[in-house]
Protein backbone atom coordinates (compact mmCIF):
# COMPACT_ATOMS: atom_id res chain seq x y z
CA UNK A 1 0.00 0.00 0.00
CA UNK A 2 1.26 3.43 -0.91
CA UNK A 3 0.41 6.44 1.22
CA UNK A 4 0.00 9.53 -0.92
CA UNK A 5 -0.60 13.04 0.34
CA UNK A 6 -2.22 15.47 -2.09
CA UNK A 7 -1.65 19.08 -1.13
CA UNK A 8 -3.74 21.90 -2.54
CA UNK A 9 -2.32 25.37 -1.88
CA UNK A 10 -3.54 27.54 -4.76
CA UNK A 11 -6.38 30.05 -4.33
CA UNK A 12 -9.99 28.99 -4.65
CA UNK A 13 -12.28 29.60 -6.43
CA UNK A 14 -10.02 31.73 -8.63
CA UNK A 15 -8.36 28.51 -9.65
CA UNK A 16 -9.70 25.00 -10.06
CA UNK A 17 -7.06 23.25 -8.02
CA UNK A 18 -8.94 22.48 -4.81
CA UNK A 19 -11.50 20.57 -6.90
CA UNK A 20 -8.77 18.93 -8.95
CA UNK A 21 -6.89 17.84 -5.85
CA UNK A 22 -9.96 16.09 -4.49
CA UNK A 23 -10.80 14.59 -7.87
CA UNK A 24 -7.29 13.20 -8.14
CA UNK A 25 -7.36 11.80 -4.62
CA UNK A 26 -10.68 10.03 -5.29
CA UNK A 27 -9.17 8.53 -8.43
CA UNK A 28 -6.63 6.64 -6.31
CA UNK A 29 -9.04 4.20 -4.72
CA UNK A 30 -8.89 1.77 -7.64
CA UNK A 31 -5.35 0.88 -6.56
CA UNK A 32 -3.83 -0.08 -3.26
CA UNK A 33 -3.24 3.57 -2.39
CA UNK A 34 -4.32 5.51 0.66
CA UNK A 35 -4.84 9.13 -0.39
CA UNK A 36 -5.01 11.97 2.12
CA UNK A 37 -5.85 15.57 1.19
CA UNK A 38 -4.22 18.57 2.86
CA UNK A 39 -5.37 22.12 2.19
CA UNK A 40 -2.93 24.91 2.91
CA UNK A 41 -2.28 28.53 2.01
CA UNK A 42 -5.12 30.08 -0.01
CA UNK A 43 -6.84 26.75 -0.69
CA UNK A 44 -8.23 26.71 2.85
CA UNK A 45 -10.75 29.35 1.74
CA UNK A 46 -12.72 26.48 0.17
CA UNK A 47 -13.56 25.17 3.64
CA UNK A 48 -15.53 28.27 4.61
CA UNK A 49 -19.16 27.77 5.59
CA UNK A 50 -20.25 30.44 3.11
CA UNK A 51 -17.83 29.48 0.35
CA UNK A 52 -19.93 29.55 -2.82
CA UNK A 53 -18.08 29.55 -6.15
CA UNK A 54 -21.41 28.68 -7.79
CA UNK A 55 -22.61 32.23 -7.00
CA UNK A 56 -20.05 33.34 -9.59
CA UNK A 57 -21.08 30.61 -11.98
CA UNK A 58 -17.95 28.62 -11.09
CA UNK A 59 -17.66 24.92 -10.31
CA UNK A 60 -19.11 24.15 -6.86
CA UNK A 61 -17.15 22.29 -4.19
CA UNK A 62 -20.20 20.58 -2.71
CA UNK A 63 -19.92 17.52 -4.94
CA UNK A 64 -16.74 16.40 -3.20
CA UNK A 65 -18.58 15.61 0.03
CA UNK A 66 -20.40 12.67 -1.47
CA UNK A 67 -17.08 11.05 -2.36
CA UNK A 68 -15.38 12.00 0.90
CA UNK A 69 -18.23 10.23 2.67
CA UNK A 70 -18.20 7.26 0.33
CA UNK A 71 -14.46 6.66 0.57
CA UNK A 72 -13.80 8.04 4.03
CA UNK A 73 -11.08 10.29 2.63
CA UNK A 74 -9.08 11.98 5.34
CA UNK A 75 -8.91 15.77 4.96
CA UNK A 76 -6.58 18.11 6.82
CA UNK A 77 -5.93 21.82 6.77
CA UNK A 78 -3.11 23.95 8.11
CA UNK A 79 -4.36 25.64 11.26
CA UNK A 80 -2.43 28.90 10.88
CA UNK A 81 -3.64 29.30 7.28
CA UNK A 82 -7.27 28.75 8.32
CA UNK A 83 -6.93 31.30 11.12
CA UNK A 84 -5.07 33.96 9.16
CA UNK A 85 -7.72 33.84 6.44
CA UNK A 86 -10.55 34.05 8.98
CA UNK A 87 -12.13 30.89 7.63
CA UNK A 88 -15.03 29.54 9.63
CA UNK A 89 -15.10 25.92 8.57
CA UNK A 90 -18.47 24.68 7.32
CA UNK A 91 -20.22 21.93 9.33
CA UNK A 92 -20.18 19.58 6.33
CA UNK A 93 -16.40 19.32 6.57
CA UNK A 94 -14.74 16.81 8.83
CA UNK A 95 -11.29 18.37 8.83
CA UNK A 96 -8.34 17.81 11.12
CA UNK A 97 -6.30 20.94 11.68
CA UNK A 98 -2.56 20.56 11.71
CA UNK A 99 -0.13 23.13 12.96
CA UNK A 100 2.60 24.36 10.63
CA UNK A 101 5.23 23.25 13.10
CA UNK A 102 4.07 19.62 12.70
CA UNK A 103 3.92 19.63 8.91
CA UNK A 104 7.48 18.46 8.25
CA UNK A 105 7.04 15.37 10.45
CA UNK A 106 3.58 14.79 9.01
CA UNK A 107 4.61 14.71 5.35
CA UNK A 108 7.47 12.33 6.08
CA UNK A 109 4.92 9.62 6.93
CA UNK A 110 3.94 9.45 3.25
CA UNK A 111 5.53 7.67 0.32
CA UNK A 112 4.59 10.50 -2.01
CA UNK A 113 3.65 14.10 -1.37
CA UNK A 114 2.06 15.74 -4.39
CA UNK A 115 1.58 19.50 -4.41
CA UNK A 116 -0.97 20.54 -7.02
CA UNK B 1 12.77 11.95 1.25
CA UNK B 2 13.57 13.79 -1.96
CA UNK B 3 11.99 17.23 -2.26
CA UNK B 4 11.80 18.78 -5.72
CA UNK B 5 11.27 22.52 -5.98
CA UNK B 6 10.71 24.43 -9.19
CA UNK B 7 9.36 27.85 -8.19
CA UNK B 8 11.68 30.78 -7.46
CA UNK B 9 12.55 32.04 -3.96
CA UNK B 10 9.92 34.78 -4.27
CA UNK B 11 7.04 32.27 -4.38
CA UNK B 12 5.75 31.51 -0.92
CA UNK B 13 4.95 27.87 -1.64
CA UNK B 14 8.48 27.33 -2.81
CA UNK B 15 9.80 28.50 0.58
CA UNK B 16 7.15 26.45 2.41
CA UNK B 17 8.27 23.33 0.58
CA UNK B 18 11.86 23.88 1.62
CA UNK B 19 10.74 24.31 5.23
CA UNK B 20 9.43 20.75 5.15
CA UNK B 21 12.87 19.22 4.67
CA UNK B 22 14.38 17.25 7.53
CA UNK B 23 17.84 15.94 8.24
CA UNK B 24 18.80 13.28 5.73
CA UNK B 25 16.52 14.61 3.00
CA UNK B 26 17.69 15.60 -0.46
CA UNK B 27 16.48 18.81 -2.10
CA UNK B 28 16.68 19.32 -5.85
CA UNK B 29 16.23 22.80 -7.29
CA UNK B 30 15.14 23.01 -10.89
CA UNK B 31 13.67 25.60 -13.24
CA UNK B 32 13.36 29.00 -11.50
CA UNK B 33 14.15 27.47 -8.11
CA UNK B 34 17.80 27.44 -9.19
CA UNK B 35 17.83 31.11 -8.13
CA UNK B 36 18.17 29.79 -4.58
CA UNK B 37 21.62 28.63 -5.60
CA UNK B 38 22.77 32.27 -5.66
CA UNK B 39 22.41 32.27 -1.88
CA UNK B 40 19.35 32.43 0.35
CA UNK B 41 18.57 32.10 4.04
CA UNK B 42 16.57 28.96 3.22
CA UNK B 43 19.68 27.33 1.81
CA UNK B 44 21.61 28.23 4.96
CA UNK B 45 18.82 26.65 7.06
CA UNK B 46 18.88 23.48 4.98
CA UNK B 47 22.64 23.16 5.23
CA UNK B 48 22.40 23.53 8.99
CA UNK B 49 19.83 20.74 9.06
CA UNK B 50 22.20 18.49 7.09
CA UNK B 51 19.92 18.39 4.08
CA UNK B 52 21.74 17.71 0.81
CA UNK B 53 20.94 20.33 -1.83
CA UNK B 54 21.46 20.15 -5.56
CA UNK B 55 20.54 22.47 -8.41
CA UNK B 56 20.27 21.52 -12.07
CA UNK B 57 23.29 23.01 -13.81
CA UNK B 58 21.62 23.50 -17.19
CA UNK B 59 18.70 25.37 -15.65
CA UNK B 60 21.19 27.54 -13.72
CA UNK B 61 23.42 28.22 -16.70
CA UNK B 62 20.42 28.92 -18.95
CA UNK B 63 19.50 31.75 -16.62
CA UNK B 64 22.86 33.35 -17.28
CA UNK B 65 24.78 32.15 -14.23
CA UNK B 66 28.14 30.44 -14.25
CA UNK B 67 28.87 27.41 -12.10
CA UNK B 68 31.10 29.36 -9.71
CA UNK B 69 28.13 31.53 -8.66
CA UNK B 70 26.28 28.61 -7.08
CA UNK B 71 26.40 27.97 -3.36
CA UNK B 72 25.05 24.44 -3.86
CA UNK B 73 26.26 21.45 -5.85
CA UNK B 74 25.26 21.56 -9.50
CA UNK B 75 24.16 18.40 -11.28
CA UNK B 76 23.29 17.41 -14.82
CA UNK B 77 19.91 15.97 -15.83
CA UNK B 78 21.69 12.65 -16.13
CA UNK B 79 22.89 12.95 -12.52
CA UNK B 80 19.35 13.90 -11.55
CA UNK B 81 18.06 10.55 -12.81
CA UNK B 82 20.70 8.72 -10.75
CA UNK B 83 19.73 10.78 -7.71
CA UNK B 84 16.03 10.02 -8.20
CA UNK B 85 16.84 6.33 -8.45
CA UNK B 86 19.13 6.40 -5.44
CA UNK B 87 17.27 8.74 -3.09
CA UNK B 88 13.82 9.31 -4.53
CA UNK B 89 11.84 6.36 -3.23
CA UNK B 90 9.95 8.73 -1.00
CA UNK B 91 9.35 12.01 -2.76
CA UNK B 92 7.65 15.37 -2.45
CA UNK B 93 7.22 17.57 -5.46
CA UNK C 1 13.19 1.17 -12.93
CA UNK C 2 9.99 2.91 -13.98
CA UNK C 3 9.93 6.67 -13.51
CA UNK C 4 6.64 8.52 -13.88
CA UNK C 5 6.38 12.28 -14.25
CA UNK C 6 3.27 14.42 -13.82
CA UNK C 7 2.77 17.86 -15.32
CA UNK C 8 -0.16 20.22 -14.96
CA UNK C 9 0.47 23.66 -16.44
CA UNK C 10 0.36 25.04 -19.99
CA UNK C 11 3.11 24.11 -22.42
CA UNK C 12 5.03 27.08 -23.87
CA UNK C 13 3.79 29.31 -21.01
CA UNK C 14 5.77 27.26 -18.50
CA UNK C 15 8.93 25.17 -18.55
CA UNK C 16 7.26 22.12 -17.00
CA UNK C 17 6.53 20.11 -20.14
CA UNK C 18 10.07 20.79 -21.36
CA UNK C 19 11.48 19.60 -18.04
CA UNK C 20 9.31 16.49 -18.18
CA UNK C 21 10.47 15.70 -21.72
CA UNK C 22 14.09 16.12 -20.71
CA UNK C 23 13.78 13.95 -17.60
CA UNK C 24 11.95 11.22 -19.52
CA UNK C 25 14.60 11.26 -22.25
CA UNK C 26 17.50 11.01 -19.79
CA UNK C 27 15.72 8.24 -17.91
CA UNK C 28 15.30 6.17 -21.08
CA UNK C 29 18.92 6.81 -22.09
CA UNK C 30 19.92 5.33 -18.75
CA UNK C 31 17.90 2.21 -19.41
CA UNK C 32 14.85 3.10 -17.33
CA UNK C 33 11.21 3.10 -18.34
CA UNK C 34 9.51 6.50 -18.32
CA UNK C 35 5.94 7.73 -18.40
CA UNK C 36 4.48 11.22 -18.48
CA UNK C 37 0.99 12.04 -17.28
CA UNK C 38 -0.39 15.28 -18.71
CA UNK C 39 -2.97 16.83 -16.45
CA UNK C 40 -5.11 19.99 -16.72
CA UNK C 41 -3.73 22.52 -19.23
CA UNK C 42 -0.61 20.51 -19.95
CA UNK C 43 -2.77 18.28 -22.20
CA UNK C 44 -2.38 21.03 -24.81
CA UNK C 45 1.11 19.68 -25.35
CA UNK C 46 -0.20 16.81 -27.51
CA UNK C 47 -2.10 19.01 -29.94
CA UNK C 48 -0.38 18.62 -33.30
CA UNK C 49 -2.33 21.62 -34.60
CA UNK C 50 0.00 23.83 -32.55
CA UNK C 51 2.01 26.21 -34.73
CA UNK C 52 4.89 27.65 -32.71
CA UNK C 53 6.89 30.48 -34.26
CA UNK C 54 10.03 29.62 -36.18
CA UNK C 55 12.99 29.20 -33.84
CA UNK C 56 10.89 27.85 -30.98
CA UNK C 57 10.63 24.15 -30.19
CA UNK C 58 7.73 22.08 -31.43
CA UNK C 59 6.51 20.40 -28.25
CA UNK C 60 4.08 17.94 -29.88
CA UNK C 61 6.94 16.85 -32.14
CA UNK C 62 9.25 16.40 -29.13
CA UNK C 63 6.56 14.31 -27.48
CA UNK C 64 6.28 12.18 -30.60
CA UNK C 65 10.04 11.58 -30.43
CA UNK C 66 9.69 10.52 -26.80
CA UNK C 67 6.94 8.08 -27.66
CA UNK C 68 9.14 6.67 -30.40
CA UNK C 69 11.83 6.14 -27.75
CA UNK C 70 9.32 4.07 -25.78
CA UNK C 71 8.06 6.65 -23.29
CA UNK C 72 4.39 6.27 -22.30
CA UNK C 73 2.51 9.54 -22.64
CA UNK C 74 -0.86 9.67 -20.91
CA UNK C 75 -3.41 12.43 -21.34
CA UNK C 76 -6.09 13.15 -18.75
CA UNK C 77 -9.24 12.48 -20.79
CA UNK C 78 -11.55 14.83 -18.91
CA UNK C 79 -8.97 17.64 -19.17
CA UNK C 80 -8.73 16.90 -22.90
CA UNK C 81 -12.51 17.12 -23.39
CA UNK C 82 -12.78 20.31 -21.35
CA UNK C 83 -10.36 22.00 -23.71
CA UNK C 84 -12.13 20.87 -26.86
CA UNK C 85 -9.14 19.06 -28.28
CA UNK C 86 -9.69 16.75 -31.21
CA UNK C 87 -8.72 13.10 -31.26
CA UNK C 88 -7.32 13.24 -34.76
CA UNK C 89 -4.93 16.00 -33.69
CA UNK C 90 -3.43 14.00 -30.84
CA UNK C 91 0.24 13.09 -31.14
CA UNK C 92 0.36 9.53 -32.46
CA UNK C 93 0.89 7.04 -29.68
CA UNK C 94 -0.22 9.31 -26.82
CA UNK C 95 -2.90 7.62 -24.74
CA UNK C 96 -6.20 9.14 -23.72
CA UNK C 97 -6.24 8.04 -20.11
CA UNK C 98 -7.72 9.19 -16.87
CA UNK C 99 -7.31 9.07 -13.15
CA UNK C 100 -7.41 5.25 -12.98
CA UNK C 101 -4.31 5.23 -15.20
CA UNK C 102 -2.71 7.90 -13.01
CA UNK C 103 -3.45 5.77 -9.96
CA UNK C 104 -1.81 2.79 -11.68
CA UNK C 105 1.21 4.90 -12.57
CA UNK C 106 1.54 6.12 -9.00
CA UNK C 107 1.16 2.61 -7.67
CA UNK C 108 3.33 0.74 -10.15
CA UNK C 109 6.12 3.19 -10.83
CA UNK C 110 9.25 2.94 -8.76
CA UNK C 111 9.69 6.69 -8.77
CA UNK C 112 7.28 9.58 -9.22
CA UNK C 113 8.46 13.05 -10.18
CA UNK C 114 5.80 15.67 -9.62
CA UNK C 115 6.34 18.85 -11.60
CA UNK C 116 2.99 20.43 -10.70
CA UNK C 117 4.31 22.81 -8.01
Amino acid sequence: MKKVLFISYLPAPGSIFVNETFRTAFGMYGEDIEPVVLLMEDSVVALGEKYSPESLGLLPIKTVHRYIDRYGTKVLAVKEDVESRKVKIGPEWNVDLISKSNLADFIHDFDLVIFM
Amino acid sequence: MMIIVKYPPTRKISREKLSLAKEGDVVVLLQDAVLYALGDSKIDDLKQKNVEIFALREDFNARGYSDDMSVVDLISYEDFIDLVVEKGEKAAG
Amino acid sequence: MKIAIQVMLHPYTNQDVDTAIRIAKEAVKKGHEAAIFLFCDSVLAINTAARPVRGDRNIPQLIKELIDMGVEVHICGICFQYRGLERDKVVEGAKLSGLPELASLIYESDRFVNLMA
